[in-house]
């Protein structure tokens, strides 16, 4: 098991950077998932965790020691790809004894890991076929234990998942997830998939353009987005970000109101949770343009003075029809605000709440 | 795909049927006349009436064993040597990154243009200095550099995905044991088809033979049949068909055995 501690880590491809001088530490025993859209550099900085990618700068420390100049033999990674990269002319056996064979152990001694590997991942049935005969399901399996057959000191993942259909993800999910905490293994996942990096990891680093826009655990990112990035990133459906003036220093929602503490903005983004606001008797008033009906939950989406906004009502009846005048209500508890020009985000006082439909709203403009 | 009307497909069978026969025909001829006796073989049936091994006899009264040798051996051994090379080499091609890389894959590319009746002389002359006249060196070595080879595989290691190389990488493996390991086992049909055509060249190759060996324990079996040609007179037509019919064997064997790896890799590097 290893710390992990990236400082000033960068990769350049050409003129691209993919990997913007980004620090980070990851604790011994700590799961870790980066999150972030297609071409953030998560990937690519994982590949550097591994020593497949060189990085162009920064340095790479595993327990305190530089491993930014070793080859990925010499780490005691384990690599998990998307594409599972199991060794088609091998058997499932001998793809797992094949990191073995490398590090030149024994035969005995082999046989033997390899049967601890397959039995903590399962399949130990499947150890005389060939990776084609193998659902996706059961690759995935022989991948971890190929990487686990090596007992390494951090497990690395990329986007192991992705290629599983829903309910087997789901199921990978919890056991990653378990078999991590039982080996006590430190991980580092990448994903494009939130849910996946909220329910596995114990914090989320979201990457943006090559750089890490946000470190915490799923409740700090979902409570406290520090930009505009990460808010509009968490959640689903995302959150609702509409441009409102301030009015000295105060912003208003219905009759939810906040003070910002720099009174001299011109301008903010609010932001809104879809699952934060609710239809009331008296509040922001509009009219519903689109109902979707979600299963558990309906996703209303409402003109308002301030913009179009969704809100995902928690009942699973359609309560409310198409072109219906509604009033919506959110706790000032809920606001959020960010500097519309930079993204950050803005410390708020909560200093009103009551029933009252607020007519100071100043001017409305949603974001696209 | 294209979906041919009734009559265009039979113009295209058609035309397919003679050319094929047109090939057919002679081997066939070839392969009968090989076993008629000697009265027989300017008779104007084709088939032999009194089938008879007399040809194939006369043929190793001759040492046609010692050219049959000299043949399976310096192409066994020349394609084994080719094979090793290209594949080495690709490797290097596709996956090092050094100075002067794509030039020199370029020079390569080059060596595939240049007619091998232009080098031969030059190269004739450093055998006979290097004293490899009249040796099976003469024969396997100047050849063993195969530019095709290296491009063939070439582009097929470059279309090898990458996450199965990074894995190995991950799992420990080093760029030998990549190749050896990884790469080479899931390459069969590329080197399959590059066996072939490099059997088949070395196999039927006439000229640089002729040219670097001259004592009969050194000739190879396509100029060791061509003795019954201009020695003996009208009489060895029987040995000479039977000698091309047993020359030709082996590249139709091999071709046929590997055939369709041969027609997956060249349709899928784009060659056809």
């Amino acid at each position: 098991m290893a710390a992990i501690t990236i400082t000033c880590l960068s990769k350049t491809f050409g003129a691209v950077k993919a990997v913007d001088a980004i620090d980070l530490t990851i604790l011994d025993g700590e799961f870790v998932a980066i999150l972030g859209p297609s071409g953030c550099g998560k990937s690519t900085t994982l590949f550097m965790l591994s020593g497949i990618e060189t990085p162009t700068g920064g340095r790479v420390l595993f327990d305190g020691d530089d491993v930014t100049a070793m080859e990925a033999k010499d780490r005691s990674i384990g690599l998990v790809f998307q594409s599972y990269a199991l060794y088609p002319h091998m058997t499932v056996r001998e793809n797992i004894a094949f990191p073995l064979d490398m590090l030149k152990i024994p035969k005995t001694l082999r046989a033997e890991r390899v049967a601890r590997a397959a039995g903590i991942v399962q399949i130990g049935e499947l150890l005389d076929r060939r990776p084609h005969q193998l659902s996706g399901g059961q690759q995935q399996r022989v991948a971890l234990a190929r990487v686990l057959v090596k007992e390494p000191r951090l497990l690395l993942l990329d986007e192991p998942l992705s290629n599983l259909d829903a309910s087997l993800r789901h199921a990978m999910r919890s056991e990653i997830r378990r078999l991590q905490r039982r080996l006590g293994l430190t991980t580092v996942l990448v994903t494009h998939d939130q849910i996946e990096a909220t329910t596995m990891a114990d914090r989320i680093v979201i990457m943006n353009r090559g750089r890490i826009e946000q470190v915490g655990t799923a409740d700090e990112l979902y409570r406290h987005p520090a930009n505009l990035f990460v808010a509009g990133f968490i959640g689903s459906p995302a959150m609702n970000l509409v441009t409102l003036k301030p009015a000295h220093g105060e912003i208003r929602v219905g009759a939810a109101a906040a003070s910002l503490q720099d009174r001299s903005l011109a301008s903010v983004t609010v932001g809104l949770r879809p699952e934060h606001l609710r239809f009331a008797a008296e509040g922001l008033p509009g009219r519903i343009a689109l109902v979707e009906p979600m299963g558990r939950e309906v996703l209303y989406e409402i003109e308002t003075e301030i913009g179009v906004l969704r809100l995902l009502d928690p009942v699973h009846q359609i309560r409310h029809r198409e072109g219906e005048n509604v009033s919506i209500a959110v706790s000032p508890d809920n606001l959020l605000a960010f500097e519309t020009e930079e993204g950050r985000s803005l410390p708020l006082t909560v200093h009103a709440s009551g029933p009252e439909v607020a007519k100071s709203l100043v001017r409305s403009e949603s974001l696209p | 795909m294209v979906r041919l009307s009734a009559s265009s497909r039979a113009i295209g069978h058609a035309v397919t049927a003679t050319l094929c026969c047109l090939i057919l025909i002679p081997m066939a001829l070839v392969a009968l006349t090989a076993f008629k006796s000697q009265p027989e073989v300017y008779s104007a049936l084709p088939w032999p009436q009194q089938p008879t091994l007399e040809n194939f006899r006369r043929l190793f009264a001759v040492s046609f064993d010692v050219y049959l040798w000299n043949s399976f051996a310096t192409t066994i051994l020349r394609v084994a040597g080719q094979v090793l090379i290209a594949v080495l080499a690709a490797y290097a091609f596709a996956r090092f990154e050094f100075r002067f890389r794509n030039a020199l894959f370029a020079l390569v590319l080059g060596a595939l243009m240049i007619p091998h009746s232009l080098t031969m002389i030059p190269i004739y002359i450093m055998v006979v200095e290097l004293g490899w006249f009249d040796s099976w060196a003469a024969l396997i070595i100047p050849n063993l550099a195969f530019p095709f080879g290296v491009f063939l595989l070439r582009q097929h290691m470059m279309q090898f995905p990458k996450p199965l190389i990074d894995a190995a990488r991950a799992d420990g493996a080093s760029h030998w044991k990549i190749l050896w390991r990884i790469i080479v086992p899931n390459m069969g049909p590329a080197i399959a088809g590059l066996v072939i055509v490099a059997f088949i060249e070395c196999w039927n190759e006439y000229f640089w033979p002729l040219l670097v060996t001259d004592s009969d324990k050194m000739r190879t079996i396509q100029i060791g049949i061509r003795r019954f040609l201009d020695s003996e007179g009208v009489d060895s037509f029987g040995p000479l068909m039977a000698g091309v019919t047993l020359a030709s064997l082996p590249a139709l064997l091999v071709f046929f055995v590997l055939q369709k790896r041969v027609m997956d890799t060249f349709v899928s590097s784009g060659i056809r």
